[in-house]
């Protein structure tokens, strides 16, 4: 298959011609693929898609989320997950099969307020969103600060292979969790860490289409940590420099690790769901 | 008896253009921090801003559609936008230019893409020239083929 290189388009745009496959936001009309957002073409062994630049979150199938429950039914929640549907999570996961509105309380285990991780298990756009909390690191958080930023941000706040958040995290000794709808919750022992993080999750927002961008959040966080530390070129040496300097506690930064690994897992960039 | 003389015997118009000229244009977008999408355009003397939301959910839901998006605009003039105040109720005039700009844009949208969603175009004309209604659907358009962040 010819490779196209990775090029901007707009709606209308030709991105090639020839019997391809049209995947995510294009269109196939008369053998040509055509753009249907404004975004980045790629073209893979599956076929042409267009990854977004700008707009709103569509859910979509394996998407982890972080949504906040807006209210119960009978036999389900009501969950906003910042899209343009509102997902439910049935009670029968939370509470397992057995599970019986007259016996047991919903409003206990999640009120309306409440946010949870949660994973979009069927979704077609025809029908409203179904999630799921049953699974390793997904329910309801406890605690942390709430940030949203464009969905299609996320791809580019995790960077490859998690590598951009995990600099935020070490540099800032918080946790960032993540959903792909754009919500994030930020947890950390003190609250200038938390600013710090915020300040470099928002640079990322407003400049994810620049280049360097990894060196400028860097630079951000170095400056306001007031590090003295010479300018190193490997960026892992550097995080372990963080960590050794400015925390006493390196048991919980491990954790911190693991747990963002576990989400960068789902991201965009690994798993493609068509 | 007086004529009204629209182009004088240099063929310019009254305002120095000549008959195939256009006036000035200026179009900017991302102008709305909050908006999914917007532009604001300059045309001659025309000042208008454009904000695009969506698609996102239908209130009141007995709006929604089953096999596609709705998708609602709104042509408001303000009241400070022409010599005499305008009463700032949408008046007959705005409500079909609304009607209007919304059959001019839906063919531009993949509609079919976003079932049981709608998606909001507020058009406000903040100063007034004439051809408001089309500079409206022009400066309409980029937001919301991109939703306007192609900054």
């Amino acid at each position: 298959m010819l490779e196209i290189k990775k090029r901007y388009v707009i709606p209308g745009d030709v991105i090639i011609e020839g019997n391809y496959r049209p995947l995510m936001n294009v269109i196939k009309k008369d053998n040509f693929i055509i753009a249907t957002r404004i975004g980045i073409a790629e073209s893979s062994k599956d076929g042409i898609k267009v990854i977004p630049l700008s707009g709103v979150y569509i859910p979509r199938i394996n998407d982890i989320v972080i949504g906040k429950i807006v209210d119960n039914s009978s036999l389900s929640w009501e969950v906003d997950i910042n899209a343009c549907f509102s997902a439910h999570l049935p009670a029968q996961d939370v509470f397992g099969r057995d599970f019986s509105p007259a016996k047991d309380d919903m409003k206990k285990r999640l009120a309306p307020g409440d946010l949870v991780t949660a994973r979009i298990i069927t979704f077609d756009r025809t029908r409203d969103p179904m999630l799921t909390i049953q699974e390793k690191d997904l329910g309801k958080i406890s605690n942390g600060e709430f940030l949203k930023i464009s969905s299609t941000r996320v791809p580019r706040l995790i960077g490859k292979r998690g590598s951009m958040i995990q600099t935020i995290e070490q540099a800032t000794q918080t946790r960032i969790l993540i959903g792909q709808n754009g919500i994030l919750v930020v947890t950390g022992k003190n609250d200038e860490g938390i600013a710090l993080a915020f300040k470099a999750i928002k640079l990322v927002e407003e400049e994810a289409h620049t280049s360097n961008l990894t060196q400028k959040v860097k630079d951000l966080l170095n400056v306001s940590e007031e590090i003295t530390q010479t300018e190193t070129n490997n960026s892992s040496v550097n995080n372990e420099d963080y960590v050794n300097n400015s925390n006493p506690d390196n048991n919980s930064n491990n954790m911190e690790n693991d747990h963002s690994s576990n989400i960068n897992t789902e991201s965009p960039k690994d798993v493609q769901p068509h | 008896m007086d004529q009204t003389i629209l182009i004088d015997e240099n063929g310019k118009r009254t305002d120095g253009r000549s008959i195939d000229d256009l006036r000035d244009v200026k179009i900017t977008i991302g102008v709305l921090k909050n908006a999914d999408g917007s532009a604001s355009i300059e045309f001659g003397k025309n000042k208008i801003i454009v904000a695009v939301y969506g698609p996102r959910e239908v209130h009141p839901k007995h709006m929604a559609l089953p096999d596609r998006c709705v998708l609602r605009c709104r042509y408001h003039m303000s009241p400070f936008s022409t010599d005499t105040r305008k009463n700032p109720a949408p008046s007959r005039r705005e409500v079909e230019i609304s009607k209007v700009m919304r059959e001019a844009l839906e063919p531009a949208i993949m509609l079919e893409d976003y079932p049981r969603a709608a998606i909001d175009v507020f058009v406000e004309v903040l100063q007034a020239d004439g051809g408001s209604r089309c500079a409206g659907i022009a400066a309409g358009h980029p937001p919301e083929r991109g939703n306007g962040e192609l900054r």
